[in-house]
């Protein structure tokens, strides 16, 4: 991954001017940002603002939009594939693919893909590096990265921009915190930040852990198959056994004309079920 | 009379709920459910998907009694409980193309290969079980019909499908529960489980065992029929077993974790974890362990009650509720909503119904109430039936739905007929205050402003006190001084004929509106976002002489008279629109949404300081962002002006 393309912000040079924002939505023809029942703060992520700026006390802004993750949660959820990381780096969305289940927002630990809530005919919005238009030539770099007029966030491969955010950390320690956002949470995203203050507040929790989200789900979809056949043969063996074994008990009992055998209680088949689960995964 | 007054409610509901069907694909899913970006899922996934799934399970639990493990005493339930479990199914899918925003996109699940998503699985799970319950429950249609061959035929695969059924059920009923694997930072640790497949399972099967038990005492209730008490007992038997797996695995998994803690701090979410694991598992396994209250029917009923309702809070805590703290967004299904869930549930209420009356579901077809009434005579003259062939309690049933439709069309909320509005914000008009200016430069720098403070502040040399504007509409501190007079010199005037005289106001103040006073936008669009109609049909009429001067605007009788062929409000309004006016005219230049305070001033001030840079290389620094805008303390801020209100109500306290 480490030759794919990546974004890194520097807050400590942004100066909240929000050129990134209006290079956005002029590239995408975004409508005007208005008040809605699910948008009650207007300068925060939505269908029609897919980067913006936090502005944090003592002059800090920090830009927010789609991390790009190495692994990411919303196309490994998505049942249509409508989401997909591409070789380059971003993560983007195909709308003739998408149902709408809107899995891919439920899974985002950043919480960035938005809805265009407002449409009967609804779609996922999110940064999309402006994938489509530097593959056709009509950008080199992200609209928002161009834009910017204190190089603040700019765009590169991804591991010439980890050293760059090395040697400006080691240049000035006293300026950054010893991290890059970015370089290992959640597997490692395309979207990398320095700053001098903590970036937690980005995600749903302050540390999001280094794992990939996907391998938080892939030990029970592995699983899968084998529950599936295991379930299968052990309640075919099941079937067999109790019925051959009924069928001994029926020619004995006609054999020898006996009280009829109690039926014995239900515990044993349900109990079963959940034991067979529990052994194939 | 009972089965009517029931019926008579669901198709109630059913009516309701076919107009909120139609509103929600009219407007889309913003206008009429309380989902935000933030909480994307709501009850229709937590209730109508998660919970209706797990209470189906009752179908598959007792097909593997009774197919696999041949405890042939529970047969005489099977039936519902696959019917129950296949309507269940159907109420899912059905429940879900409301959720799903391009329902008609559902079948590319079954194209677009994606295994390692949880979703995929439970899709094509759920559409192959749907079909093996339709399979499994053939046969009771089948018997009824004249195709033998087939019936039998679907009789001897019984076996397999159950098996079948049973694989499948296995595989989504814990894949569900697999779907919030992936968001470990949503889900509040008391719910949050690497186990959460497992869990759901077992939590299903102890669920099925008592929606069986709940569904058989409902239809006895219903069709006064014979209760199966003893089945009933050996469910509720049964559960016990499995509940008490479910309560160790589930207090096991938390221990583990070190989580257990977490379930006695006395948070919300602690006590509705108590509440939950106290109405799942705790009170129905005392109630189905003692052998006393196990083999009453209000023992068995109460325990199965328990069960359902704990079962169905813990999973819309998973899908929603467990979310509300690491989101801080809070989420209340809208009425409308409620309704389609409730009309989903009653639609396959009623289709149950009609299995159970029609068919041998409870061994011979139940009791019908609303049998269609014997056929009035035929008018011997035309041949026509006077009457409408109906029972009268098909008679009522339509009352009922056609009332719910009617009454629903009239309470729909406004954001359903006009689509949904952007909300109003409070603004803030313009407050004249002091600043000092800086002596202008010769290098023709533009003046800077300061705010002045008469008692801390002295005037420094060749420095002035002027007035300026402190804008700040959307009250986020942010504000700009704007210097009303040196424009006014600098534009003309109100005298000056450099920009037509009086109408140099327009350049940038609206003309035009109706009882418009030439005042600040936030005077007219006092909400900013609203309509901004600045055309008034009736004063028109008044003015113009009533229904005779109609011509004088619709000038063409044969058009439909409409806005589009009406002559253009500019033809007789010359000064509507000042030549070289800095308000631009939008698209629609009669019916509009005004734009947003700050669209309408960056339109004046930005578009027309960059055209003076532009042509006339005047001040470059007015055409920048950080020239106007300064941060400042709002505090400070609301000393030197405050709000209105506050200035209005300064002793409330």
């Amino acid at each position: 991954m480490n030759d794919q393309m990546a974004i890194l912000t520097d807050v400590t040079k942004c100066i909240g001017c929000e050129e990134c924002v209006h290079a956005c939505k002029s590239t995408y023809a975004l409508p005007a940002d208005r008040p809605w029942r699910w948008q009650k703060d207007v300068t925060d992520l939505s269908a029609t603002r897919w980067t913006t700026i936090i502005n944090k006390p003592g002059g800090v802004h920090v830009r927010k939009q789609c991390r790009h993750c190495a692994e990411p949660a919303c196309a490994s959820v998505c049942p249509v594939g409508a989401l997909t990381k591409t070789p380059e780096g971003a993560v983007v969305y195909d709308g003739a693919k998408c149902m709408g289940c809107r899995y891919c927002m439920m899974a985002c630990p950043y919480g960035i893909p938005r809805y265009t809530w407002l449409e009967p005919i609804p779609y996922v919005r999110k940064c999309v590096m402006c994938h489509e238009k530097i593959q056709k030539g009509e950008l080199e770099q992200p609209a928002c990265t161009k834009a910017c007029p204190t190089d603040a966030t700019i765009y590169g491969p991804r591991v010439e921009l980890l050293a760059e955010a090395r040697k400006r950390i080691a240049a000035e320690p006293k300026k950054y915190i010893d991290r890059i956002w970015g370089e290992k949470e959640v597997g490692g995203t395309n979207v990398l930040y320095i700053a001098g203050i903590d970036l937690g507040f980005l995600g749903w929790t302050p540390d999001l852990g280094n794992e990939s989200l996907p391998a938080k789900t892939w030990p029970a979809l592995r699983a899968v198959p084998a529950v599936f056949v295991g379930v299968g043969v052990a309640m075919s063996a099941a079937s067999w056994v109790i019925g051959r074994r009924m069928k001994i008990a029926a020619a004995q009992a006609a054999a020898a004309p006996a009280e009829s055998a109690e039926a014995p209680a239900i515990d044993e088949p349900t109990q079963e079920e959940p034991k067979g689960e529990a052994d194939s995964k | 009379m009972k089965v009517r007054i029931v019926k008579s409610i669901l198709w109630f509901i059913v009516g309701a709920a076919a107009v909120v069907a139609i509103a929600r694909f009219y407007r889309g899913l913003g206008a009429s459910t309380a989902m935000t970006d933030t909480t994307p899922w709501g009850l229709w996934i937590g209730f109508d998907v998660l919970c209706g799934v797990a209470l189906a399970a009752g179908g598959f639990v007792i097909a593997a009694t009774v197919y696999v493990f041949r405890r042939e005493k529970y047969h005489a339930i099977v039936r519902p409980a696959v019917l129950t479990a296949f309507l269940g199914y159907a109420a899912v899918v059905g429940g879900l193309l409301f959720d799903l925003g391009l329902p008609w996109n559902i079948w590319h699940a079954m194209i677009y290969w994606q295994p390692h998503s949880a979703l995929f699985e439970v899709a094509w799970c759920v559409m192959l079980y749907l079909t093996v319950l339709a399979l499994e429950f053939s046969p009771v249609v089948l018997e009824k019909s004249p195709f033998h061959k087939l019936y039998k035929f679907m009789k001897a695969i019984t076996l397999p499908l159950v098996i079948l059924g049973i694989m499948l059920s296995t595989l989504h009923q814990s894949s569900l529960g697999t779907l919030f694997l992936i968001m470990p930072f949503r889900l509040n640790p008391l719910w949050y489980s690497p186990f959460l497949p497992v869990l759901f399972f077992i939590s299903a099967v102890s669920l099925g065992l008592a929606m069986v038990c709940v569904e058989s005492l409902l239809s006895s209730w219903l069709y006064d029929r014979e209760t199966e008490r003893p089945l009933l007992s050996g469910l509720a038997k049964a559960a016990v077993w499995v509940l008490g797996l479910y309560l160790i695995l589930r207090l096991g998994d938390l221990a583990g974790r070190g989580q257990l803690g977490l379930a006695f701090d006395g948070s919300w979410e602690s006590i509705l974890f108590l509440g939950e694991i106290a109405l799942s598992a705790v009170i129905p396994m005392i109630l189905f362990a003692l052998p006393r209250s196990r083999n009453s029917l209000a023992g068995v009923g109460f325990g199965a009650v328990c069960v359902v309702l704990g079962i169905v809070l813990n999973r819309l805590a998973v899908g929603g509720i467990a979310t509300v703290t690491a989101t801080g967004s809070t989420y209340l299904p809208s009425l409308m909503e409620v309704t389609i869930s409730a009309g989903v549930v009653s639609a396959a209420a009623l289709a149950f119904l009609f299995f159970v009356e029609n068919f041998n579901v409870y061994g011979a077809p139940l009791r019908k109430v609303d049998a269609v009434g014997d056929l009035p005579e035929e008018d011997p003259v035309t041949g026509t039936r006077l009457a409408a062939p109906w029972s009268p309690a098909w008679r009522q049933y339509s009352l009922a739905f056609v009332v719910a439709v009617s009454l629903t069309f009239a309470l729909l909320p406004d954001a359903v007929l006009e689509g949904a509005q952007p909300l109003p914000v409070p603004v803030e008009g313009p407050r004249l205050t002091y600043a000092l200016k800086s002596p202008a430069e010769e290098s023709g720098a533009p003046a800077m402003f300061a705010l002045y403070d008469e008692a801390r502040q002295s005037v420094p040399e060749r420095s002035s006190v002027v007035d300026v504007l402190l804008l700040d509409a959307d009250r986020d501190g942010r504000m700009v001084f704007f210097p009303h007079e040196a424009h006014k010199a600098t534009l003309g005037g109100e005298a000056s004929s450099a920009h037509g005289g009086e109408e140099s106001c327009a350049l940038c103040h609206h003309m035009n509106r109706p009882l418009d006073r030439a005042t600040s936008c936030y005077l007219c669009h006092s909400d900013m976002f609203s309509m901004a109609d600045t055309f008034d049909h009736d004063l028109h009429v008044d003015k113009m002489g009533g229904n005779d001067a109609c011509i004088e605007c619709h000038t063409d009788p044969g058009e439909v008279k409409s806005r589009t062929t009406a002559v253009a409000c500019l033809e007789c309004h010359k000064a509507m629109a000042v030549e070289g006016s800095f308000i631009k005219a939008t698209d629609s230049p009669v019916l509009d949404l005004a734009p947003g305070y700050m669209d309408a001033l960056h339109g004046l001030c930005v578009d027309c300081h960059e055209d003076r840079v532009k042509n006339h290389n005047a001040h470059p620094a007015l055409a920048r962002c950080e020239t106007c805008h300064r941060e400042m303390d709002p505090k400070e801020f609301k000393k030197l002006a405050p709000h209105v209100e506050d200035e209005t109500a300064p002793d409330k306290k």
